[in-house]
Protein backbone atom coordinates (compact mmCIF):
# COMPACT_ATOMS: atom_id res chain seq x y z
CA UNK A 1 0.00 0.00 0.00
CA UNK A 2 1.84 2.84 -1.28
CA UNK A 3 -0.94 5.60 -1.56
CA UNK A 4 -3.37 7.25 1.67
CA UNK A 5 -6.33 8.55 -0.33
CA UNK A 6 -9.07 10.80 2.20
CA UNK A 7 -11.29 7.30 1.89
CA UNK A 8 -9.03 5.72 3.10
CA UNK A 9 -8.72 7.96 6.22
CA UNK A 10 -12.74 7.89 6.18
CA UNK A 11 -12.67 4.68 6.46
CA UNK A 12 -10.00 4.56 9.77
CA UNK A 13 -12.28 7.40 11.25
CA UNK A 14 -15.64 5.25 11.25
CA UNK A 15 -13.88 1.74 12.70
CA UNK A 16 -12.30 4.56 15.58
CA UNK A 17 -15.46 6.46 16.19
CA UNK A 18 -17.36 5.75 19.28
CA UNK A 19 -20.61 3.81 18.51
CA UNK A 20 -22.87 6.10 19.49
CA UNK A 21 -21.47 8.69 17.27
CA UNK A 22 -21.82 8.55 13.38
CA UNK A 23 -19.53 11.29 12.75
CA UNK A 24 -20.70 13.54 9.61
CA UNK A 25 -18.06 12.27 6.61
CA UNK A 26 -19.91 13.07 3.74
CA UNK A 27 -19.07 15.58 1.78
CA UNK A 28 -15.68 18.22 2.53
CA UNK A 29 -14.60 16.66 5.93
CA UNK A 30 -11.00 17.56 5.08
CA UNK A 31 -10.68 20.37 6.00
CA UNK A 32 -12.95 20.53 9.29
CA UNK A 33 -11.30 20.54 12.65
CA UNK A 34 -11.10 17.32 14.80
CA UNK A 35 -12.67 18.86 17.69
CA UNK A 36 -15.60 19.92 14.99
CA UNK A 37 -16.13 16.49 13.64
CA UNK A 38 -15.91 14.86 17.48
CA UNK A 39 -12.90 13.59 17.72
CA UNK A 40 -10.93 14.44 20.65
CA UNK A 41 -6.98 14.34 21.13
CA UNK A 42 -6.97 10.83 21.89
CA UNK A 43 -9.27 9.64 19.26
CA UNK A 44 -6.41 11.88 16.83
CA UNK A 45 -3.81 9.11 18.84
CA UNK A 46 -5.90 5.90 17.91
CA UNK A 47 -6.42 7.24 14.25
CA UNK A 48 -2.69 7.80 13.93
CA UNK A 49 -1.71 4.11 15.70
CA UNK A 50 -4.00 2.84 13.50
CA UNK A 51 -2.36 4.07 10.58
CA UNK A 52 0.57 2.52 12.35
CA UNK A 53 -0.19 -0.98 12.32
CA UNK A 54 -1.61 -0.96 8.86
CA UNK A 55 0.89 1.38 7.01
CA UNK A 56 3.91 -0.07 9.26
CA UNK A 57 4.98 3.57 9.68
CA UNK A 58 6.19 5.23 12.85
CA UNK A 59 4.63 8.40 13.07
CA UNK A 60 6.50 10.34 16.09
CA UNK A 61 4.47 12.32 18.68
CA UNK A 62 5.32 15.67 17.12
CA UNK A 63 3.91 14.73 14.25
CA UNK A 64 1.11 13.74 15.69
CA UNK A 65 0.21 17.11 17.46
CA UNK A 66 0.27 19.16 14.12
CA UNK A 67 -2.86 16.31 12.77
CA UNK A 68 -5.39 19.35 13.65
CA UNK A 69 -7.64 18.32 10.61
CA UNK A 70 -7.94 14.97 8.62
CA UNK A 71 -6.56 16.73 5.55
CA UNK A 72 -3.25 17.09 7.11
CA UNK A 73 -3.32 13.50 8.42
CA UNK A 74 -3.98 12.72 4.61
CA UNK A 75 -0.94 14.72 3.62
CA UNK A 76 1.31 13.69 6.00
CA UNK A 77 0.75 9.96 5.42
CA UNK A 78 0.76 10.36 1.56
CA UNK A 79 4.13 12.13 2.09
CA UNK A 80 5.59 9.46 4.05
CA UNK A 81 4.74 6.84 1.76
CA UNK A 82 6.45 8.79 -1.07
CA UNK A 83 9.16 8.97 0.64
CA UNK A 84 9.06 5.46 1.38
CA UNK A 85 8.94 4.43 -2.00
CA UNK B 1 44.38 6.15 59.72
CA UNK B 2 43.42 5.28 63.04
CA UNK B 3 39.97 3.23 63.02
CA UNK B 4 38.30 1.49 60.44
CA UNK B 5 34.70 2.88 59.63
CA UNK B 6 31.60 0.09 61.05
CA UNK B 7 28.42 -0.22 58.83
CA UNK B 8 25.37 -3.01 59.71
CA UNK B 9 26.99 -6.29 58.78
CA UNK B 10 24.42 -7.10 55.97
CA UNK B 11 20.89 -6.17 54.85
CA UNK B 12 17.66 -6.99 56.69
CA UNK B 13 14.20 -7.95 54.93
CA UNK B 14 11.49 -4.48 54.68
CA UNK B 15 7.97 -4.55 54.75
CA UNK B 16 4.66 -2.35 54.97
CA UNK B 17 3.71 -2.38 58.57
CA UNK B 18 1.09 -0.58 58.13
CA UNK B 19 -0.99 1.88 56.10
CA UNK B 20 -3.45 4.83 56.48
CA UNK B 21 -4.78 7.25 53.91
CA UNK B 22 -7.20 11.06 54.41
CA UNK B 23 -9.69 12.02 51.90
CA UNK B 24 -10.91 15.27 52.11
CA UNK B 25 -13.95 16.34 53.28
CA UNK B 26 -16.12 17.37 50.00
CA UNK B 27 -16.94 15.11 47.08
CA UNK B 28 -17.14 16.85 43.67
CA UNK B 29 -19.24 15.41 41.04
CA UNK B 30 -18.51 15.40 37.10
CA UNK B 31 -21.80 17.88 37.15
CA UNK B 32 -20.08 20.46 39.31
CA UNK B 33 -17.31 20.94 36.82
CA UNK B 34 -18.56 20.10 33.38
CA UNK B 35 -20.44 23.24 32.78
CA UNK B 36 -17.41 25.74 33.41
CA UNK B 37 -14.73 23.16 31.22
CA UNK B 38 -17.43 23.47 28.39
CA UNK B 39 -17.08 19.24 28.61
CA UNK B 40 -19.83 16.58 29.14
CA UNK B 41 -20.34 14.57 32.15
CA UNK B 42 -20.45 11.71 30.23
CA UNK B 43 -17.59 12.48 28.13
CA UNK B 44 -15.24 12.98 31.17
CA UNK B 45 -16.27 9.47 32.65
CA UNK B 46 -15.53 7.77 29.55
CA UNK B 47 -12.21 9.41 28.63
CA UNK B 48 -11.14 9.34 31.72
CA UNK B 49 -12.95 7.23 34.52
CA UNK B 50 -13.36 9.75 37.07
CA UNK B 51 -17.01 10.11 38.44
CA UNK B 52 -16.32 12.04 41.57
CA UNK B 53 -13.22 13.82 42.67
CA UNK B 54 -12.02 15.12 46.52
CA UNK B 55 -11.37 19.13 47.06
CA UNK B 56 -9.85 20.14 49.63
CA UNK B 57 -10.72 22.87 52.30
CA UNK B 58 -8.71 25.72 53.80
CA UNK B 59 -8.50 23.72 56.24
CA UNK B 60 -7.34 20.67 54.76
CA UNK B 61 -3.62 21.87 53.83
CA UNK B 62 -0.97 19.74 53.07
CA UNK B 63 0.43 18.73 56.48
CA UNK B 64 -2.83 18.24 57.59
CA UNK B 65 -3.69 15.86 55.02
CA UNK B 66 -0.39 14.04 55.41
CA UNK B 67 -0.22 14.20 59.42
CA UNK B 68 -3.67 12.54 59.69
CA UNK B 69 -2.48 9.57 57.12
CA UNK B 70 0.87 9.28 58.54
CA UNK B 71 -1.03 9.11 62.10
CA UNK B 72 -3.01 6.27 60.95
CA UNK B 73 -0.62 4.47 59.27
CA UNK B 74 1.38 4.49 62.75
CA UNK B 75 -1.63 3.63 64.50
CA UNK B 76 -2.04 0.26 61.87
CA UNK B 77 1.02 -0.95 62.76
CA UNK B 78 1.06 -0.67 66.41
CA UNK B 79 3.67 2.35 66.60
CA UNK B 80 4.02 5.55 67.99
CA UNK B 81 5.64 8.70 66.08
CA UNK B 82 8.63 8.69 68.41
CA UNK B 83 9.48 5.32 66.84
CA UNK B 84 10.03 7.13 63.32
CA UNK B 85 13.44 7.37 62.37
CA UNK B 86 12.75 9.41 58.98
CA UNK B 87 9.69 10.71 57.18
CA UNK B 88 9.93 11.02 53.11
CA UNK B 89 7.05 13.07 51.58
CA UNK B 90 6.36 12.92 48.10
CA UNK B 91 4.53 15.62 46.86
CA UNK B 92 4.89 17.61 43.83
CA UNK B 93 2.37 20.26 44.88
CA UNK B 94 3.89 21.72 48.04
CA UNK B 95 3.65 25.51 47.00
CA UNK B 96 6.76 26.32 49.29
CA UNK B 97 10.24 25.84 49.06
CA UNK B 98 11.50 25.69 52.41
CA UNK B 99 10.86 23.80 54.93
CA UNK B 100 9.98 20.38 53.73
CA UNK B 101 6.81 19.32 53.73
CA UNK B 102 7.90 16.11 55.74
CA UNK B 103 9.80 18.27 58.08
CA UNK B 104 6.36 19.90 58.65
CA UNK B 105 4.34 16.70 59.26
CA UNK B 106 7.09 15.48 61.41
CA UNK B 107 6.60 18.04 63.90
CA UNK B 108 2.77 17.98 64.11
CA UNK B 109 3.10 14.24 64.28
CA UNK B 110 5.12 14.67 67.87
CA UNK B 111 8.50 13.54 66.11
CA UNK B 112 9.90 17.05 65.98
CA UNK B 113 13.82 15.59 65.31
CA UNK B 114 13.10 13.06 62.85
CA UNK B 115 15.34 13.01 59.99
CA UNK B 116 12.96 14.51 57.14
CA UNK B 117 12.90 15.50 52.98
CA UNK B 118 10.07 15.67 50.20
CA UNK B 119 10.75 13.32 47.42
CA UNK B 120 9.47 15.04 43.83
CA UNK B 121 9.00 12.36 41.20
CA UNK B 122 5.64 13.68 40.32
CA UNK B 123 2.85 11.13 39.85
CA UNK B 124 5.62 8.67 40.59
CA UNK B 125 6.14 10.02 43.92
CA UNK B 126 5.03 7.31 45.83
CA UNK B 127 6.72 4.26 44.56
CA UNK B 128 10.10 6.76 44.85
CA UNK B 129 9.35 6.94 48.38
CA UNK B 130 8.67 3.61 49.16
CA UNK B 131 11.95 2.57 47.63
CA UNK B 132 13.89 5.15 49.25
CA UNK B 133 12.39 4.11 52.85
CA UNK B 134 12.56 0.12 51.94
CA UNK B 135 16.41 0.57 51.41
CA UNK B 136 16.77 2.55 54.90
CA UNK B 137 15.47 0.07 56.68
CA UNK B 138 16.93 -2.94 54.86
CA UNK B 139 20.63 -0.79 55.14
CA UNK B 140 20.01 0.18 58.98
CA UNK B 141 19.90 3.82 58.41
CA UNK B 142 16.66 3.78 59.77
CA UNK B 143 14.08 1.01 61.68
CA UNK B 144 10.56 3.19 60.99
CA UNK B 145 10.64 4.89 58.47
CA UNK B 146 6.96 6.96 56.96
CA UNK B 147 6.53 7.10 53.41
CA UNK B 148 3.73 9.54 52.43
CA UNK B 149 2.50 10.97 49.08
CA UNK B 150 0.58 14.06 49.82
CA UNK B 151 -1.32 16.17 46.55
CA UNK B 152 -3.46 19.22 46.36
CA UNK B 153 -3.79 18.76 42.73
CA UNK B 154 -6.52 22.43 43.20
CA UNK B 155 -3.34 24.19 43.60
CA UNK B 156 -1.58 23.27 40.51
CA UNK B 157 -4.32 23.19 38.18
CA UNK B 158 -5.87 26.26 36.28
CA UNK B 159 -10.07 25.31 37.21
CA UNK B 160 -10.63 26.56 33.95
CA UNK B 161 -8.39 24.36 31.89
CA UNK B 162 -10.65 21.23 30.44
CA UNK B 163 -7.21 19.42 30.43
CA UNK B 164 -6.46 19.09 33.74
CA UNK B 165 -8.83 20.49 35.84
CA UNK B 166 -11.41 17.28 35.86
CA UNK B 167 -8.83 15.03 36.47
CA UNK B 168 -6.53 16.08 39.36
CA UNK B 169 -7.34 16.10 42.51
CA UNK B 170 -6.23 16.32 46.48
CA UNK B 171 -5.96 13.51 49.33
CA UNK B 172 -2.70 11.66 51.14
CA UNK B 173 -2.13 8.13 51.79
CA UNK B 174 0.74 6.61 54.29
CA UNK B 175 2.57 3.79 55.04
CA UNK B 176 5.20 2.90 57.51
CA UNK B 177 8.02 0.74 56.53
CA UNK B 178 9.71 -1.30 58.75
CA UNK B 179 12.29 -4.53 59.69
CA UNK B 180 10.64 -7.84 58.54
CA UNK B 181 11.42 -11.43 58.93
CA UNK B 182 10.60 -12.03 54.86
CA UNK B 183 11.16 -10.17 52.10
CA UNK B 184 8.14 -7.63 52.35
CA UNK B 185 8.92 -4.96 49.21
CA UNK B 186 10.75 -5.97 46.54
CA UNK B 187 13.42 -4.30 44.24
CA UNK B 188 12.40 -1.21 42.37
CA UNK B 189 12.68 -0.74 38.61
CA UNK B 190 12.90 2.58 38.12
CA UNK B 191 13.88 5.41 35.49
CA UNK B 192 13.04 8.65 33.83
CA UNK B 193 12.76 10.26 30.23
CA UNK B 194 13.42 13.79 30.19
CA UNK B 195 13.04 14.50 26.65
CA UNK B 196 9.47 14.34 26.97
CA UNK B 197 8.69 17.39 29.19
CA UNK B 198 6.11 18.58 26.72
CA UNK B 199 3.84 15.53 28.01
CA UNK B 200 2.95 17.10 31.72
CA UNK B 201 4.84 20.23 33.02
CA UNK B 202 3.68 23.99 34.32
CA UNK B 203 2.87 26.90 31.63
CA UNK B 204 5.62 28.85 32.89
CA UNK B 205 8.26 29.97 35.22
CA UNK B 206 8.26 31.58 38.34
CA UNK B 207 12.11 32.51 37.69
CA UNK B 208 13.50 34.27 35.32
CA UNK B 209 10.11 34.66 33.86
CA UNK B 210 7.45 35.80 36.53
CA UNK B 211 10.24 37.42 38.30
CA UNK B 212 11.14 39.80 35.93
CA UNK B 213 7.64 40.17 34.80
CA UNK B 214 5.10 39.82 37.47
CA UNK B 215 2.31 40.36 35.01
CA UNK B 216 2.99 37.55 33.77
CA UNK B 217 0.19 34.46 34.48
CA UNK B 218 0.80 32.68 37.36
CA UNK B 219 2.77 29.19 36.37
CA UNK B 220 0.05 26.41 35.91
CA UNK B 221 -0.20 22.41 35.28
CA UNK B 222 -0.35 21.51 31.75
CA UNK B 223 -0.64 18.70 30.31
CA UNK B 224 -1.09 16.94 26.80
CA UNK B 225 -2.99 13.78 27.67
CA UNK B 226 -2.43 11.85 24.38
CA UNK B 227 1.31 12.16 24.97
CA UNK B 228 0.94 10.44 28.30
CA UNK B 229 -1.36 8.09 27.27
CA UNK B 230 0.61 7.18 24.34
CA UNK B 231 4.12 6.84 26.53
CA UNK B 232 2.41 5.07 29.36
CA UNK B 233 0.82 2.32 26.73
CA UNK B 234 4.18 1.62 25.16
CA UNK B 235 6.89 2.06 28.33
CA UNK B 236 4.90 0.75 31.52
CA UNK B 237 4.08 -2.71 30.72
CA UNK B 238 7.93 -3.71 29.98
CA UNK B 239 9.13 -1.74 33.59
CA UNK B 240 6.35 -3.68 35.16
CA UNK B 241 7.39 -7.22 34.15
CA UNK B 242 10.89 -6.17 34.90
CA UNK B 243 9.58 -5.13 38.31
CA UNK B 244 7.69 -8.76 38.63
CA UNK B 245 11.48 -10.55 37.57
CA UNK B 246 13.19 -8.24 39.51
CA UNK B 247 11.55 -9.61 42.83
CA UNK B 248 11.89 -13.44 41.21
CA UNK B 249 8.03 -14.09 40.65
CA UNK B 250 6.39 -14.47 37.27
CA UNK B 251 3.20 -12.64 36.66
CA UNK B 252 1.29 -15.23 37.59
CA UNK B 253 2.29 -14.44 40.93
CA UNK B 254 0.01 -11.21 41.28
CA UNK B 255 -2.98 -11.14 42.59
CA UNK B 256 -3.25 -7.32 43.00
CA UNK B 257 -2.44 -4.48 39.82
CA UNK B 258 -2.15 -1.08 41.66
CA UNK B 259 -0.95 1.50 39.53
CA UNK B 260 -1.01 5.02 39.57
CA UNK B 261 -4.30 6.56 39.18
CA UNK B 262 -3.66 8.23 35.86
CA UNK B 263 -6.87 7.58 33.52
CA UNK B 264 -8.56 4.98 33.30
CA UNK B 265 -8.03 4.52 29.94
CA UNK B 266 -4.12 3.96 30.74
CA UNK B 267 -4.76 1.36 33.73
CA UNK B 268 -7.23 -0.90 31.40
CA UNK B 269 -4.89 -0.45 28.47
CA UNK B 270 -1.56 -0.95 30.66
CA UNK B 271 -3.88 -4.47 32.68
CA UNK B 272 -4.55 -5.66 29.46
CA UNK B 273 -0.88 -5.42 27.62
CA UNK B 274 0.51 -7.69 31.19
CA UNK B 275 -1.50 -10.55 30.91
CA UNK B 276 -2.72 -10.54 34.05
CA UNK B 277 -4.61 -13.57 36.01
CA UNK B 278 -8.20 -13.62 35.05
CA UNK B 279 -8.84 -13.03 39.25
CA UNK B 280 -6.33 -10.35 39.66
CA UNK B 281 -8.33 -7.55 41.59
CA UNK B 282 -7.04 -4.15 39.46
CA UNK B 283 -7.12 -0.83 41.38
CA UNK B 284 -9.74 1.50 40.11
CA UNK B 285 -9.96 4.35 42.97
CA UNK B 286 -9.44 6.78 40.33
CA UNK B 287 -13.43 6.76 39.73
CA UNK B 288 -14.12 8.32 43.13
CA UNK B 289 -10.63 9.84 43.58
CA UNK B 290 -9.34 11.63 40.33
CA UNK B 291 -5.83 11.52 39.94
CA UNK B 292 -4.42 12.63 43.29
CA UNK B 293 -0.85 12.15 41.62
CA UNK B 294 1.81 10.90 44.48
CA UNK B 295 -1.09 10.04 46.77
CA UNK B 296 -3.10 7.97 44.10
CA UNK B 297 -1.33 4.40 45.13
CA UNK B 298 -1.89 4.50 49.01
CA UNK B 299 -5.59 5.49 48.84
CA UNK B 300 -6.05 3.13 45.72
CA UNK B 301 -4.49 0.16 47.84
CA UNK B 302 -6.89 1.47 51.19
CA UNK B 303 -10.00 1.43 49.11
CA UNK B 304 -9.28 -1.56 47.78
CA UNK B 305 -8.37 -2.84 51.83
CA UNK B 306 -11.33 -1.34 53.11
CA UNK B 307 -14.18 -2.70 50.28
CA UNK B 308 -12.45 -6.32 51.37
CA UNK B 309 -11.38 -6.56 47.71
CA UNK B 310 -7.94 -7.38 49.18
CA UNK B 311 -6.34 -9.43 51.79
CA UNK B 312 -3.40 -8.83 53.90
CA UNK B 313 -0.47 -10.85 52.68
CA UNK B 314 -1.19 -10.61 48.93
CA UNK B 315 1.11 -9.90 46.19
CA UNK B 316 0.66 -6.60 44.79
CA UNK B 317 2.35 -4.86 41.72
CA UNK B 318 2.58 -1.16 41.98
CA UNK B 319 3.74 1.61 38.82
CA UNK B 320 4.12 4.87 39.24
CA UNK B 321 4.78 7.17 36.11
CA UNK B 322 4.43 10.98 35.77
CA UNK B 323 6.18 14.58 34.92
CA UNK B 324 9.47 14.09 33.90
CA UNK B 325 7.96 11.22 32.40
CA UNK B 326 9.59 9.48 35.52
CA UNK B 327 8.44 5.50 36.82
CA UNK B 328 9.22 3.23 39.33
CA UNK B 329 7.90 -0.56 39.73
CA UNK B 330 7.37 -2.51 42.54
CA UNK B 331 5.84 -6.25 43.97
CA UNK B 332 5.04 -5.61 47.49
CA UNK B 333 3.32 -7.76 49.97
CA UNK B 334 -0.22 -6.01 51.26
CA UNK B 335 -0.11 -5.17 54.85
Amino acid sequence: MSTFTSEDLKTIMLATADESITPALDGDFLDLSFADLDFDSLAVLEIATRIQQTYHLEIPDDAIAEMSTPRNVVDYISGRLRESV
Amino acid sequence: MTGSIKVPESLRHSRILGLGVYRPERVVPNAELAPRLGLDESWIEKRSGVRTRRFSSAEETLPVMGQAAAGKALAAAGLTAADVGCVVVATTSHMIQMPSLASEIGYALGASRVAAFDVNAACAGFPYALSVASDMVRAGTATHVLAIGAEQGTSLFDPDDPATAFLFADGAGAVVVGPSATPGIGPVVWGSDGSRADAVGMTGYWKPALREDPELPWPRLSMQGWRVYRWATTELAPVARLAVEAAGLTMSDVDVFLPHQANMLIIDAVAKQLELRADVIVARDIENSGNTSSASIPLALEQLVASGQVESGMTALTIGFGSGMVYAGQVIEIP
